[in-house]
């Protein structure tokens, strides 16, 4: 038969058939040159994305402390169980298992990991922030229950509660909104924000830096190994001006079945050393996930816990408005001490009659006697004799109808009515009446607690007008650096001293003499200077009064000034300045150590 | 004739080709299975089926193939036997029914079916060569393929099924027949595709759909397909190392150390590798067409043809699959993937062609 011989000469079938290998071969070579060589890296690339994960390492906030460094903010691990429902051989048992533990029915369980929403692999969080008690519970049934998983977060907690809370204000997830402005910030989807207080104005230095890491993970998504790390930065501690004994004595002594606020400033510097507003809320109720549905009680209150009222509250300012028209009248030389006029507790202006709040009248009164009595008659005799819109120059110069600057977010600037504000706003011109009102604080006016207290510092100090500060300071974490907030006068009175001293001394005899308006403020071995006021609400048909009183102590050398304001309050004398007066007891006496606060520490 | 001199016509660049491939196989069934526990025991028992099938192959060199053609009917009997078995007996793994187990071990007949059929083709072919003007030349050869791949389907094992038909069409074309009626005949099967797809069961649809577009399932049935292309594309001209694809040892290859071999070899030793692997498989092919041209007995030269196809077709299916020019189909890559009854089928089917190579002078 055949004898052996090269390809070449073969059976032309058999050649055809080898022309046919050679092209499936050649195809197969060419197509993985395709794949490998021409699309290599658009594969490598894919292949990177399915192994490399990254996670987001959420920093810790900064720490917020008062002034002598007690934490009042600060972040506690939260614990948050998950499981990956592609490790759970048996889904059913698993939930079985764990219904107990987690206080869930393990219905809900299999709902949450068969959820159709969710991405394949990614662990499903079953519950967050578990008590320490699950948690041991958990770990010691590990061995039964595969591929749950305990990951930890920082979570904010707020050590005294409801203390403070309008200052320290609360966080939450960033909003859409919030997205939207600052992404360009690093800010991120899931991140945590300031929402309100001390933790929005300060953000930028509380939330610190993030950190990363990329994972390299198999199939399943289990992590192999990190490929890199970059730690987050915990954010800057901040240092608030705020002093927590007062503060507590604050809250105590308000009356927790009271409305309204309470500030306490240093009058020689601005800080704020105490912030009150009442009803107020628990900031704790926004993170901890179990007291969610406390979130829209506090959201749905018609008593608005969440609003500050010392900076977001309108009011009329009432009496203490009073010494802005004596100062005023002084400094223009229309009335010194000397000048009488005769209260009879009515005053008539045309055919209209104004009343004094004392209908028998307070006889003949000079300006002393007038801030002492809080005679309005005095007043309205006195408001014919001044320029409208200088006693409104002076008022704004002592901030009122502005903002006052201080670090909180959405301050309100209140209303100093003048002559060209009336025509302006009501077309209609300045009524002898407007002036009636006026000059006893009521009317258009407008002032915030916030700027009461900044215009009494004022009087304190003898005429520094300060910005309100928070925060003393902010320690940055990397550099371990302090900023400092300054404390230096936005504003100086042109007002003489004498004229001031005159009006300390109306004040001091307002709370010192038998016959003062707040003699209840007075404080034993503590001199208090103050003013109350108190003002009638016109709107609605109820009756309604707030009750004023502001005022500084000691008299001679001034460390504070209180401005503590109760809604609904019958009378300044009697309602408002028995608060202060228990306020200044309790924090001139050294031995006080602060209130009964809830603290759950 | 001496021992000796049947020794010297032994085709020795064939059998080397097929250690190297071997050698090669190994190496990647130990990276495809490192990162597991005891993944030394899948090495040990891939070397135990290696050492079976040098045995296997030495029965095959040594056989008598005048005695093969005899018992090809036999043979062919007892594979359908086998076949039946299966479906009625056999142990259902990867939703598939294609194992009958003896003692310890667990046989494919459907591999073996590979041999045997190319056996009784060869066997009908080169009896009935006078009449290859006729019809039932063809018709009858294609009852001889359909009984036993109609079971194979039923399984169901497309893959295996699949590889039956070029080779018959290989043997006809080299037997003679008539090429007109060949055409015809592919025709009248492509026209009856649809009926086709009606027996296929739906994952076999599933994976044909998904052939056509991985991404209508991205995380169930596309899933490999995608994985395999993204293993093979990422390893480049050079591949990401011995040991260090990603895609294979962070688990995202599934089957990797059987049907999606290839892939890891594609992403641990890029173009390169599969460059390589490929050429190997082109010699043998080669090697294999030259056996069957010089054979000295039409049955040999038919069942040489037979088995090249056969090999080339595990190529194209095995290897197009994993970069998704073919559908995925359970299909192993000769001498690679690690499996007992596809690597004796192959070493079987080398011992075939060495014996042919052999025998080449013989009169017969």
């Amino acid at each position: 038969m055949r004898v052996n011989r090269s390809i070449w000469y073969a059976d032309r079938k058999i050649l055809v058939l080898l022309g046919v290998i050679c092209a499936v071969i050649l195809f197969l070579i060419f197509e993985l040159f395709w794949v490998q060589a021409v699309k290599g890296s658009h594969y490598k690339g894919l292949s990177r994305n399915n192994r490399v994960r990254r996670i987001r390492l959420t920093a810790p906030r900064g720490v917020i402390f008062d002034r002598s460094g007690k934490i009042l903010a600060e972040n506690r691990p939260s614990f948050d169980i998950s499981v990956a429902p592609e490790d759970i051989p048996d889904k059913e048992n698993m939930a079985l298992q764990l219904a107990p533990l987690l206080d869930m029915t393990s219905e809900e369980i299999l709902a949450r990991l068969k959820s159709k929403n969710r991405l394949p692999y990614v662990p499903v969080i079953l519950k967050r922030d578990v008590s320490m008690e699950t948690l041991i519970r958990i770990e010691e049934s590990r061995s039964i229950l595969w591929g749950v998983i305990v990951e930890v977060l920082p979570v904010r907690h707020y050590a005294f509660g409801k203390l403070a809370s309008h200052i320290l204000g609360y966080v939450g997830k960033i909003s859409r909104e919030q997205l939207e402005k600052y992404k360009d910030y690093g800010y991120h989807q899931q991140d945590m924000i300031g929402k309100m207080g001390v933790e929005v104005a300060y953000d930028e230095y509380l939330r610190g830096e993030a950190g990363g890491m990329q994972v390299q993970v198999d199939n399943r998504g289990y992590r192999d190994r990190i490929l890199s790390r970059k730690d987050p930065v915990q954010g800057s501690d901040i240092i608030l001006n705020l002093d927590l004994r007062l503060q507590q004595i604050v809250e105590d002594e308000f009356g927790y079945n009271n409305k309204g606020c309470v500030v306490a400033l240093d009058p020689q510097t601005g800080e704020v050393l105490a912030m009150l507003s009442r009803p107020d809320f628990d900031p704790n109720v926004f993170v901890d996930l179990k007291r969610r549905n406390e979130v829209r009680e506090l959201l749905t209150d018609t008593g608005h816990p969440l609003y500050n009222k010392s900076v977001f509250g309108e009011y009329a300012p009432g009496s203490p408005f009073k010494l802005i028209v004596a100062i005023d009248a002084l400094e223009s030389g229309k009335l010194d001490v000397s000048k009488k006029f005769k209260c009879t507790g009515k005053f008539k202006l045309g055919h209209a009659s104004f009343r004094c709040w004392f209908k028998p009248g307070h006889g003949y009164v000079n300006i002393i006697n007038g801030i002492k009595f809080s005679c309005n008659v005095f007043f309205y005799n006195t408001i014919k004799l001044l320029n409208i819109d200088e006693v409104a120059e002076l008022a704004r110069n002592f901030g009122f109808g502005s903002k006052t600057g201080i670090d909180l977010l959405g301050e309100k600037k209140g209303l100093v009515p003048d002559l060209k504000w009336k025509k302006e706003k009501l077309q209609e011109p300045w009524y002898g009446g407007d002036s009636m009102n006026f000059c006893i604080g009521q009317g258009a006016l407008l002032v915030t607690p916030i700027q009461m207290a900044v215009m009494i510092s004022a009087i304190a100090n003898g005429g520094n007008i300060y910005q309100p500060a928070l925060v003393q300071k902010i320690i940055t974490r990397e550099e371990k650096r302090s900023i400092f907030i300054e404390k230096k006068p936005v504003g100086f009175l042109d007002v003489s001293s004498d004229t001031l001293e005159l009006i300390r001394k109306g004040m001091y005899k307002v709370v010192n003499d038998e016959d003062g308006t707040a003699k209840a403020a007075r404080v034993n071995g503590i001199e208090v200077a103050g003013k109350t006021g108190t003002i009638q609400l016109r709107s609605g048909d109820l009756d309604l009064t707030h009750a004023w009183f502001v005022s500084f102590a000691p008299f001679e050398k001034p460390e504070i000034v209180l401005v503590v304001l109760v809604e609904g309050g019958k009378s300044g004398g009697r309602t408002a300045a028995p608060i202060a007066s228990r306020i200044y007891e309790r924090f001139f006496d050294i031995n006080d150590e602060g209130g009964e606060t809830d603290v759950q520490v | 004739m001496s021992r000796y001199e049947n020794l010297k016509k032994v085709n020795y660049t064939l059998i080397l080709c097929v250690f190297l491939l071997l050698g090669i196989g190994l190496i990647f069934i130990y990276s495809a299975t490192y990162q597991r526990e005891h993944f030394m025991g899948v090495i040990y028992r891939q070397l135990l089926w290696v050492l079976i099938g040098i045995i296997a192959f030495s029965i095959m060199l040594k056989i008598n193939l005048k005695f093969l053609d005899s018992i090809a009917y036999f043979i062919y009997a007892a594979n359908l036997f086998l076949l039946l078995a299966v479906l009625f007996a056999g142990r259902v793994h990867l939703g598939a029914q294609r194992w009958l187990h003896f003692g310890g071990f667990a046989l494919q007949p459907s591999e073996f079916a590979k041999v045997s059929i190319i056996l009784v083709l060869a066997r009908y072919l080169s009896d009935n060569i006078d009449f290859r003007d006729k019809i039932s030349y063809i018709l009858k050869p294609f009852i001889l393929v359909t009984i036993p791949m109609v079971m194979i389907i039923k399984q169901p094992d497309l893959g295996t099924s699949m590889i039956f038909l070029p080779v018959l069409f290989a043997m006809l074309f080299v037997a003679g027949a008539r090429i007109k009626l060949l055409m015809g005949i592919v025709a009248l099967g492509a026209s009856a595709l649809p009926v086709f797809w009606m027996f296929l069961q739906n994952y076999q649809k599933m994976r044909l759909k998904v052939f056509i577009n991985p991404n209508i399932d991205p995380l169930g049935a596309g899933y490999t397909a995608i994985q395999s292309k993204i293993a093979v594309g990422s390893g480049g001209y050079f591949g990401k190392g011995w040991l260090m694809g990603t895609q294979n040892q962070l688990s995202f290859l599934p089957e990797r150390h059987t049907d999606f071999i290839f892939s890891v070899l594609g992403e641990e030793w890029g173009f390169i590798g599969c460059l390589g692997v490929l050429l190997l498989f082109l010699i043998i092919l080669v090697m294999g067409l030259m056996i069957a041209d010089n054979s000295g007995s039409l049955f040999g030269k038919l069942t040489a043809v037979g088995l090249t196809v056969m090999i080339t077709s595990h190529v194209l299916i095995n290897v197009g699959m994993t970069i998704g020019i073919m559908p995925i189909t359970g299909l192993p890559l000769p001498f690679l993937s690690y499996g007992g009854s596809s690597l004796l089928t192959m070493m079987c089917s080398i011992g075939l062609l060495e014996n042919i190579s052999m025998r080449k002078s013989v009169f017969y």
